[in-house]
């Protein structure tokens, strides 16, 4: 798994590669915490190149969104495809997460 | 095609096989997965198939890792990964305490973020991706976890 962080006006986007596993997933977690720090609590993770997720990454997620609306903000998904979008299904985390096609809509998204 | 047969049609997979043994620790779980992925990738699994072979053994192997032993010194996992030309099947043993992921309670999907908890879905995926599960626990102290993906799935 690689991640990175760049700055999208006052929006934060954390992108994933790769895979998150029960071995990974604790750094995903982590660095989204990280950039909760003094910022607005708008995020955006970018799943474009993420390949593959299990249980352990969907606890990071939730523990990020979690946090962003306790700060006022949110944590909003973009580019979920696959086998991802599969596990997001059957845990019913479509139902609680806002999900767009790309980063640029996510980004946006905050904007209206 | 004669329209009568609704299943999506699939490339029997190429009959391979391979195994692991190790410790239940956190370090091994990647080499765990690279050999679900390297029996999927010579199989010729598609991504699908792949990804849900992958997610069983993550999600069964991860909660050995945390609690299988929990109290006892660590343990072995021994997993198993064996395509066959209309299945995967994948058989985990280990010595630690019993866990039958069939009698796991089911999360409630419903509820809000808030009130969400992540306790429980890894069983819950592993019952979604798979087709069958046969649990075995001995009473010399063997726990024998049999799941199989087939290749076609019954939408």
């Amino acid at each position: 798994m690689e991640l990175s962080v760049s700055q999208h006006g006052d929006v934060c986007v954390v992108g994933v590669r790769g895979s998150v596993d029960g071995s990974t997933a604790m750094q995903l977690q982590d660095t989204v915490a990280a950039q909760l720090t003094g910022s607005a609590a708008r995020m955006v993770v970018d799943c474009a190149e993420l390949e593959y997720t299990s249980s352990a990454g969907l606890r990071a997620l939730l523990a990020g969104v979690k946090e962003c609306r306790r700060q006022g903000g949110d944590l909003r998904l973009a580019a979920v495809s696959g086998g991802v979008r599969r596990v997001l299904d059957l845990s019913g985390f479509t139902g609680i997460l806002r999900i767009y096609s790309d980063v640029d809509a996510a980004v946006s998204s905050y904007a209206s | 095609m004669n329209g009568k047969d609704a299943e999506v049609a699939t490339m029997p997979l190429v009959r391979d096989r391979a195994e692991l043994t190790v410790g239940a620790t956190l370090e091994a779980l990647p080499r765990l997965l690279d050999v679900v992925d390297r029996v999927c990738r010579t199989s010729g699994a598609d991504p699908d198939l792949a990804f849900d072979v992958r997610l069983a053994v993550d999600e069964v192997c991860g909660n050995l890792i945390a609690h299988g032993y929990r109290g006892l010194v660590p343990g072995p996992i021994a997993l198993s990964v064996e395509a066959q030309p209309d299945r995967v099947v994948i058989r985990i043993a280990d010595r630690g305490h019993r866990f039958d992921l069939r009698e796991a309670p089911s999360p409630d999907l419903l509820a809000s973020v808030e009130d969400r908890q992540v306790g429980g879905l890894g069983c819950h995926l592993v019952r979604s991706v798979v087709d069958d599960i046969d649990y075995r626990s001995d009473p010399g102290g063997e726990n024998r976890l049999t799941l199989v993906r087939h290749v076609a799935r019954k939408q």
